[in-house]
Parts: C-alpha cells; structure tokens; sequence
C-alpha cells in the first residue's frame, strides 16, 4: 500500500516534469472526503477531496466551518459554522452546487453539528440560546426551503454533536455542558457547575428518551463528540477542563439504552494528549474507533468490542478523522496540512496531491462511502 | 541511591536556573495585552471617532477642499486597524467583528458588488437605528469607505444625484466602526473583561485553562500574521512572475496603500513580540537562553521592514515592475524566513503549542 502510494507519486512528479497531461489521472472512484478547510489566502472553504487527494469542489464560507451534516440519500452536505456561528450552507453532491444558506436567528447561535431526519426531509442543529442562560436547543430546519420551522430543547447547556440513529428518529446528542455567550467570545463561563451529559431525544416529539451523566469524579469532562455504529451503539470522546496532569478517560461508549462506560487508554495517554479529543470515528466494520487528539499530535485507536486501546499514530496536529473505504480503515487529516490512510493492519500512507498539503484541514472529516 | 538523589537535585538546581524556568507566561500575555493590544484598539477607536465628527462636517456642507481631508481620515483608520489586524483571538471574534472591520480578503469582490448594487437601490433603511450592524460585512467596514472616498465615482460624493445618499453611508460606516472599536476596547478592559480572562487564567471563569494556554494563543496570533503577510498580502497578488501580478488582489489598491499596511503590521508585530515594558516574547526568549533566536528573529522582521519603506513607490504600481517585483520578493523572503524561525524553533524553544486544530477548544 505504501510503496503503491510512493509510486504513484513518482509518476506525477515524473509525468509533471515530462511535460504529459495530468487530467484524467485523478479519476474519482473510491470515496470523497468533506471538511472545512482554510486556505494559505486565509479564505475558509466547504471543500471536498477525493482518495487521491485532487480537490472536488470548493464553497467559499464567511468563516471557519466546523461539523458536516449528511442526508440520508447522500445527495446533500450541509457545513456548519464553528461555534458560536450563525452560518451553514447546504451543498449538493457530487457537484458541491449551492442549495442554500441557514442563518441563526438573533437570539441563537449555531454549535458545530448538525443531523439529517431519516427521510431527510428535516435538519436538526445544536444551538445556544444564549439569552436563558445558554439553554441549548436544538433547531429544526426544512431542507427544501432551509427555512427555521421550529426546535426541541437538548435537555442540557451546549448541545455540541447530534447525529441520528439508524431508526431515521431518534436524536443523539452530546451536551458539552460548558455555558458561553457571544459577547465573551469562546470563553467557558460556567466551569464551577459544568454539566455535561448524554442525550436520546425524539425528534419528532422533543421527549427525552434517556440522559446519562459521568460520575461526580469526572465532572469536568465535557462529552462533545460522537461518532454512531452498528444498530445501537454510540461512541463519544471528550475533553477534559481540569488539569492537563489529572489521568482521566477520553473515550466512551454506549449502547441501546445501555449504561455509559469510559474506556480504559495507556496510563500515559492522558498526559500526552493534554486530556483533549478532538473528534472521533468508526470503520466501516463497526469494529474499530478512532479518536484524534490533536493537542497530542495523535490518534488513537479503540476496539468498539472489547474495548481495548489499539495503539496509536502521530500525525501532526491531526484532527478529522473519518471512516476509510476498507473495513479496518481510517482517513486522518492535518491542521498542519496533509492528510493519511491507516489501516489495521499498522500501515500509515499519506494522500497524496499537493491539495492536501497546502491547507489547514478543520476539525472534522467525513467520508462519502 | 543517594548520589543518585545528589544528582537529581543537583539537576533541579540547574533546571530551575534561568536557562530551564518555565516562562512566566501570565506576565507575558498581560504585557503583550497591555502593551500593544488594548492601546490598540483604543487608538483605532479614537481614530473611527475622528473619522465619524469629519464626515459629518464634510457632509453638511460637501466641500472639494475638505474631501482630500476626509481621506486622510480614513488612512488614520486603516493604520490604527492594521495596528491590530493580527489580534484575531478575544472579542474581535465575537459577532463578526473582525469580518465586518475588514471583509478582506474578498476573492470573489462582493465588496465592489454589493456596494455597486446598495449605491443604485439607495435603500436608506438599513442605515436606520442599529440595522447597520445587520448589514451585509461587505458594505459595513473599511473596504467600502475606501471604495466611496477612493473609487472611480469618489467625486460624487461632492455632487451627484446620490451624493447625500453616499455622504449617509460614509458615516455610517464611520460610526459603525466606532461602535465596534468601542465594544472591543470594553469588552478587554471592563472588569472581568478579556484582560482579566488572562489575568486569572486557570480560573473556571477565565476562557483560558492555563497562561500558557493564553500565551499560546497569542504566539499563534504572531505567527500566522506573519505568514499571512507572506502569503496573502504579497505572493498571492504577485504570482510567479511581474506578468503574472494583480493589482486588485492587493489588500488597499483604491487607495494605494498596500506597502504602508505591511509597514504598519510589521511594526505592530513588532511592538507585540516585544510586549509593554519590554516583558513579552522577546524577553521570554532570552530568558530561556535563546538571544541568538531572538535575534535572528529581529533582524529578519526589521529587513522586511527595512525593505518596505526603501520601495520607490506604492506597491500598486512598483508590483507590475521587474525590479519591484524583485524587491516584494525579497520582502516575501525575509517574512518567510520569520515564520519558519516562528513556527520551527522559537515555539519550541518557549514550549508553546502551535496548531489549527490544537488550539481549536472545540
């Protein structure tokens, strides 16, 4: 796989020097990847690439795009803006044409993420109603007119990922907990009461389906990403607002209407991570987590069975992380520029193209499969 | 065992001389705030207010002889603006208020678009009550005050069907941006403000968990000005060759200040490194040991510096030239040769976290 890539590489090196037309030699099969992404001119794009690093398309954003929603058919893209946003844009896919804008209304600001219904008539987005005491909603968007036609509560402070479980009904939603107000920038103004908590909601009627909350003990630690697999099971990692020196798990899982267990992680881990994930996901198999920590310049990989740590990767300032084509596949990208295949069988190879390399790859990663 | 133990605490007394202290990094971060951020924003304030009390008099009374006056306004605005371009962490932020300072750059020209089309509307409504700030960030800032005092029509703002309407809109944008440099300069200053947010980093009420967290972000303020300098404010309008070089994608072409904002921001990057007092990065830096970085950081920023102030000529007409191609090079170099001594060995060497995604907090 490696030396594949190498090669590869030798003959457009080679074929650019040689004067040969290139076109053609990025011929898109395999998957597309999408996430945010900031160019060298400091202009913050939706851009899409595909698995041989060539860029798909790109849409011009106002500001840092953060979370990518996908429809169930896989024929629209929505990219959120970074919070606290009031910005996301739905694209059509492939060809990344405009469908339209969603703006918060005053008195809301966008959280990152975002989840499709599953007949992707509705959107769902997780929002600050900074006013209440930063109550978070979450908003419900139709995606024919990408008109605000109402929300739910998220039962919690910042709602930060959502996604939707396989029955197209049932919202997943992570409570970050950490209260903010637009007026104080990004600044966590509630620390000493953080209540950061797991949610099942019905989207169609608001209910609260189950709520689950860490031990008293790990209180700090703020569940913000999630990542869905199999039939029922939920894969969250989480950023710790303590002491970069305290030990505390990263990375959970949940299932059904299971109990909530953290997984265990090597005793260095913590420290080396800085107690920060940044983002995370499942191969296509279901077997296999990934968690980036990119205060750590690595990623990390779980068994989502057994529950074991797997090892890890150093990629530079990696964040997104995304499932690859292949069962056992993970696709990592860098805010350092550059993105890298990993596969369970331990081999990392970069994606090639000089796309990848010249920008700053956001947070997060998603794979058109 | 105890040579040993002797060892080791013979290695702690050596660590904790200056050439292993950890920076203080609260210190640094208030004297960078202190020294050039907050005095920043209030001069860009002060300057908006000008501009704001100037436009009104030109425009009760539009006057050939006052219009060269008004421009001047509007360059004190710009140079106390790219004072603090590069503060792009704290307030500045919160409700695009750096976007709607300055909606640059802007690729796809909404700018001239957008006030092409409000100057043919003449919809006066939104410059009613606080609509204004609503507005569109491409007609609410810096940009558009430059198209109407420097634009092919500037003349019509002294006669001219529209030239109320565009008198209106010059002080709209006047007044907005006092609006906004007064938010920034309070929302640093007031107590339990951003300033204070540093102070008491570590504090569950601060946005920081550590100063060095604080410090940090800064740095990263620092390092990516520089590159963007490099990047975006000269090789993108350059291109590969003086054929290849773009007037308009230069940040101030109208008014033909692209050369004076480099000059502006390099000095302003300057005065941030060093911090008030003389208690910022430079001084961490020598602290650690580290004189020769310091300087070798120095003197590239002071050549680039150098370089700007010796173009014969603004840079909108010396970029197309092969020799003042040649010289922007040059000043692209040295910027470079800063932010790889930035991101590559001064970060390390003061422990400092560099990255996109490491320093998101998302």
């Amino acid at each position: 796989m490696h030396s594949m890539v190498i090669d590869r590489r030798r003959f457009l090196v080679l074929a650019a020097a040689a004067g040969l037309p290139l076109k053609g030699a990025h011929a898109a099969e395999g998957p597309v990847f999408l996430s945010a992404r900031s160019d060298a001119a400091g202009q913050h794009v939706f851009a899409a690439f595909d698995h041989q690093g060539a860029k798909v398309f790109e849409i011009d954003l106002p500001g840092r795009g953060h979370g990518i929603a996908l429809s169930p058919d896989k024929s629209i893209a929505v990219m959120m803006a970074r919070r606290p946003g009031s910005f996301a844009v739905a694209a059509h896919l492939p060809s990344g044409r405009e469908l339209g804008w969603l703006t918060a209304p005053p008195d809301r600001h966008f959280h990152g993420h975002a989840a499709f219904s599953g007949d992707g008539r509705l959107l769902f987005t997780s929002e600050n109603d900074f006013e209440n005491d930063g109550r978070g909603v979450i908003g419900i968007w139709d995606s024919a007119t990408w008109r605000r036609v109402g929300e739910i509560p998220s039962y919690g402070i910042e709602p930060h990922d959502i996604r939707m479980r396989p029955d197209g009904r049932t919202l997943v939603v992570a409570n970050g907990g950490i209260r903010t107000h637009p007026g104080y920038g990004r600044a966590k103004l509630n620390i000493e009461d953080m209540d950061s908590s797991l949610v099942h909601l019905d989207s169609r009627t608001g209910a609260l389906l189950g709520q689950w909350r860490l031990d008293e003990s790990l209180r700090l630690l703020s569940m913000r990403h999630l990542a869905l697999f199999g039939q029922d099971g939920v894969a969250l990692a989480c950023q710790h607002q303590g002491g970069e020196d305290e030990a505390v798990p990263l990375v959970g899982f949940q299932h059904g209407s299971g109990a909530l267990a953290l997984v265990d992680q090597p005793a260095d881990w913590a420290g080396q991570t800085a107690n920060y994930a940044g983002s995370i996901c499942v191969d296509r198999s279901g077997r296999l987590a990934a968690a980036s920590c990119p205060r750590g310049n690595r990623v990390g990989f779980w068994d989502t069975a057994s529950k074991r740590f797997l090892g890890s990767v150093k990629i530079p300032d990696g964040c997104g992380v995304a499932a690859g084509a292949g069962a056992g596949e993970i696709v990592m990208s860098s805010g350092l520029g550059g993105a890298w295949t990993w596969s369970e069988s331990g081999e990392t190879a970069e994606l090639p193209g000089r796309y990848l390399r010249s920008g700053r790859w956001d947070n997060h990663l998603l794979a058109l499969l | 065992m105890k040579s040993f133990l002797t060892v080791l605490l013979m290695g702690s007394a050596l660590f904790s001389s200056a050439a292993w202290a950890e920076p203080d990094y609260k210190a640094l971060a208030l004297s960078v705030a202190e020294g050039q951020v907050i005095p920043g924003y209030q001069r860009f304030t002060d300057a908006a207010a000008a501009l704001g009390r100037q436009a009104e008099g030109f425009c009760a009374a539009p006057d050939a002889e006052k219009l060269e006056p008004l421009r001047q306004g509007y360059h004190g605005v710009m140079d106390a603006w790219q004072g603090v371009q590069h503060v792009s962490f704290g307030p500045v932020e919160a409700f695009s208020r750096g976007q709607r300072v300055q909606f640059w750059p802007d690729k796809k020209n909404a700018s001239d678009r957008q006030m092409g089309q409000l100057l043919k509307s003449r919809n006066d409504s939104i410059l009613e009550g606080g609509r204004f700030t609503f507005a569109s960030v491409a007609v609410q800032g810096l940009p558009a005050l430059e198209y109407l005092l420097f634009g092919e029509q500037a003349e019509r703002l002294l006669d001219g069907e529209d030239s109320a309407f565009r008198c209106r809109l010059v002080s709209a944008i006047a007044h907005n941006l006092t609006g906004i440099g007064q938010e920034l300069s309070e929302d640093w200053t007031k107590p339990g403000g951003f300033r204070d947010g540093i102070a008491t980093a570590g504090e569950p009420s601060s946005p920081y968990a550590s100063a060095a967290e604080a410090a940090s972000q800064m740095f990263n303020a620092l390092h990516t000005q520089v590159e963007a300098l490099a990047d975006v404010k000269l090789a993108y309008p350059m291109g590969d060759s003086p054929e290849q070089a773009r007037t308009i994608r230069l940040e101030s072409w109208r008014s033909a200040r692209s050369a004076r904002n480099l000059a502006v921001n390099i000095e302003a990057l300057n005065a941030f490194y060093a911090g008030g007092g003389g208690q910022g990065f430079s001084r961490a830096l020598v602290a650690e040991g580290r004189a020769d970085l310091d300087e070798r950081l120095r003197a590239a920023l002071e050549r680039a510096l150098a370089k700007t102030r010796a173009l014969e000529g603004p840079m909108e007409t010396v970029m197309a030239t092969p020799e003042g191609w040649t010289q922007l090079d040059a000043i692209r170099a040295d910027l470079k040769e800063a932010s790889t001594l930035l991101g590559a060995e001064i970060a390390p060497a003061l422990n400092i976290r560099i990255g996109f995604n490491a320093l998101d907090g998302d």
